[in-house]
């Protein structure tokens, strides 16, 4: 695909991922998830990172270790600077993450463990500390915490900064990784599901299950890449974000926000809705979500919606890491000419009518992906990734 | 090609308003505290981040919007150091205790749902964002609002700062946070600041060079040498909206055309 055929006005650069790192229950690198999510494995299992005794659900989709979530994004970040060839420690570069903290140690605060607030439970140090981990001296530092969109917005915003000639080196990510307060949070909500598994756009789906999920890419100008005689992986051809304006905790039930945000960012890619040949939804597996995300599908597609899967079947919910996580499952997509599966899939649902790429990985040309996430407080994001 | 500001609204330890809030910066460290006493917003359990939020939020869109709200394409940033400390505080204590953290603190812990419940109040159909980070935080969400407008996704957006709450970890992390960036950033008080900002109506569509020039800086915060006005210190990200909420007052003041009539 030409320059000009993605990457939006004219007066945008296009924007190259020319790196990614990944941490996932499945354990560190593009390898573990390939193997994993592109064959239908489900990585849930008992929770042993902490106890759920008092809780309703006892499952997640974490890895074996309990990492911090600082070290775990320095480790990624470092794997998405090595993969994109530049330097392990740039002088400059944005450093742009969608996280909460790492709320372990808040709850070991509020134990009486440690008096002292670590700086690690606070969200809005992550990005200031990554770049110190990094020997990053210079460039925009920014924390993005918009609940599940949170890495999305990241990734957007970096986008941004690179498209407009504001920064010429970005790292863009977030991560989530379980953790006892969250997950005593969603399970108090009732919004956990009482099955083995989660079962996206199946008929009888119950709920979501907590997953960790760290990612960092690395974002360039194309034409900065093509001088040093790069190969990008993939261009981000288009982002957006809307809101529902319909409810705080449940999304709006056609859609609506969603589908505004998936239009707009097939429109920035330069595209037409059946120029997309394959969506990693948003998919919690709750009935709500993925009913309302059929339907926006449906609104910014019509009847051609094209295959489409939650791989959050296989790596739980990673909440403000899920953008991130499902950006490098869609490049491994892209790379690979494989649609991942919606695993756990049962039976179908007449409100989810899409073909949802049910428990079977699918190899197939890809040229166009579109991964959409949604928050509460009705906020939506849609990414669009198109092959270099 | 820049942007202009629509409408402020600012509410916090000087009363409401941004003359209040000038007049109390040049004051006396023991200035009355004149804080609004707010209401609670339904549907949420009593917090003062909640309370200031929709507070400020409203009445600047009720500044520019004097008859009632239509369907509008704007967007929101919200920028905190520490989000709604009140309200994780509660449900943290729970889970530490053992004892089942109520859902609803849960949810409106996360600083998106108030921002999406004004969405819905008002309504407004664009990007919702929200920013925590140290410093450089008023400059973050500047730069946020400016390319969301850039981007041609929204043509006003609502920017807004807020800090509120009291408690132990507050000031655990208050200590924290000022030893990793050697200086405080955290106000002693509550307040929020809320500042509607969109495109000077020159008829052309936005470039990407526009800004605002207050001298707030992209990256770092601005100098706390050169403080916004009057004899009081503040933390440099409160210092970044006191600073563009007195560019708006003083560039109406002089007739240059802040508000929303001038600029149609």
């Amino acid at each position: 695909m030409s320059d000009r055929a993605v990457g939006g006005p004219d007066h945008r650069q296009p924007v190259a991922v020319t790196g990614f790192g990944v941490f996932s229950c499945f354990g560190r690198g593009a390898e573990v998830l390939r193997a994993n999510v592109f064959t239908g494995t489900a990585g849930f299992g008992e929770v042993t990172r902490f106890d759920t005794g008092g809780c309703r659900v006892h499952r997640a989709a974490h890895a074996r270790q309990a990492p911090e979530l600082t070290v775990v994004l320095e480790q990624v970040a470092r794997d998405a600077l090595q993969m994109s060839g530049r330097s392990a420690s740039p002088e400059r570069a944005a450093v742009l993450l969608g996280t909460q903290g790492d709320w372990a140690g808040l709850t070991s605060f509020w134990r009486g463990e440690r008096a002292d607030a670590a700086s690690q439970a606070i969200s809005g140090a992550h990005a200031a500390l990554l770049s110190a981990r990094l020997g990053i001296t210079a460039g925009r530092r920014r924390v993005f915490n918009n609940g599940c969109i949170a890495s999305s917005s990241a990734i957007a915003q970096g986008a941004q900064l690179i498209a407009t000639g504001r920064e010429e080196l970005v790292l863009a990510g977030g991560g989530y990784l379980v953790d006892e307060e969250f997950f005593a949070k969603f399970d108090s909500g009732r919004a956990l599901t009482g099955d083995e598994v989660i079962r996206p756009f199946s008929k009888n789906r119950a709920g979501l299950l907590l997953g960790d999920g760290v990612a960092m890419l690395t974002l360039e100008p194309l034409s900065s890449v093509r001088r040093r005689g790069g190969q990008p992986l993939a261009i981000l051809a288009g982002a957006a974000l809307s809101a529902d304006s319909h409810h705080v905790c449940r999304p709006h039930p056609q859609g609506a926000g969603l589908a505004r945000a998936i239009t707009s960012a097939i429109a920035q890619a330069g595209l037409a809705p059946d120029q997309i040949d394959y969506v990693n939804a948003h998919g919690t597996g709750t009935p709500a979500n993925d009913a309302a995300e059929t339907l926006a599908l449906r609104a910014a597609f019509g009847d051609r919606v094209p295959p489409t899967s939650s791989t959050k079947s296989c790596t739980g919910h990673t909440l403000e890491g899920s953008g991130a996580l499902e950006a490098v499952i869609s490049l491994i997509a892209l790379s690979d000419g494989v649609l991942p599966p919606t695993a756990g899939y049962r039976e179908a649902d007449p409100d989810c009518a899409i073909d949802c790429i049910p428990n079977e990985a699918r190899r197939q040309d890809v040229r166009t992906v579109l991964s959409s996430s949604s928050a509460f407080g009705g906020a939506n994001a849609a990414l669009v990734l198109a092959a270099a | 090609m820049g942007l202009v500001i629509q409408a402020v609204a600012a509410a916090g330890p000087w009363g409401e308003g941004v003359e209040e809030l000038a007049a109390w910066l040049a004051a006396p460290e023991s200035t009355e505290d004149r804080s609004p006493v707010l209401k609670n917003v339904v549907g949420f359990v009593k917090s003062p981040f909640i309370n200031l939020t929709r507070h400020t939020q409203l009445a600047c869109l009720a500044e520019h919007y004097p008859a009632a709200p239509q369907p509008a394409r704007i967007g929101i940033v919200l920028a905190s150091v520490l989000g709604d400390t009140a309200s994780a505080d509660k449900a943290s204590a729970s889970v530490a205790e053992g004892l089942t953290p109520q859902p609803l603190l849960f949810y409106q812990s996360i600083p998106v749902a108030i921002v999406g419940h004004l969405s819905i109040e008002f309504p407004l159909t664009g990007p919702l964002v929200c920013l925590s980070g140290g410093p450089e935080l008023g400059g973050s969400a500047l730069e946020t609002a400016q390319l969301m407008i850039a981007d041609g996704q929204v043509e006003l957006v609502l920017l807004s700062y807020v800090e509120a709450g009291q408690g132990r970890w507050r000031s655990a992390a208050a200590g924290t946070l000022a030893e990793l960036w050697g200086e405080p950033v955290l106000p002693g008080w509550d307040c929020s600041i809320s500042i509607l900002i969109g495109l000077a109506d020159t008829g052309g569509k936005a470039d990407t060079d526009m800004g605002i020039d207050i001298g707030v800086d992209i990256e770092a915060g601005t100098d706390t040498d050169d403080p916004p006005a009057g004899r009081r210190s503040v933390p440099r990200p409160l210092a970044d909206f006191i600073r563009l909420a007195l560019t708006a007052r003083s560039r109406t003041s002089a007739g240059i055309g802040a508000s929303h009539d001038e600029s149609r």
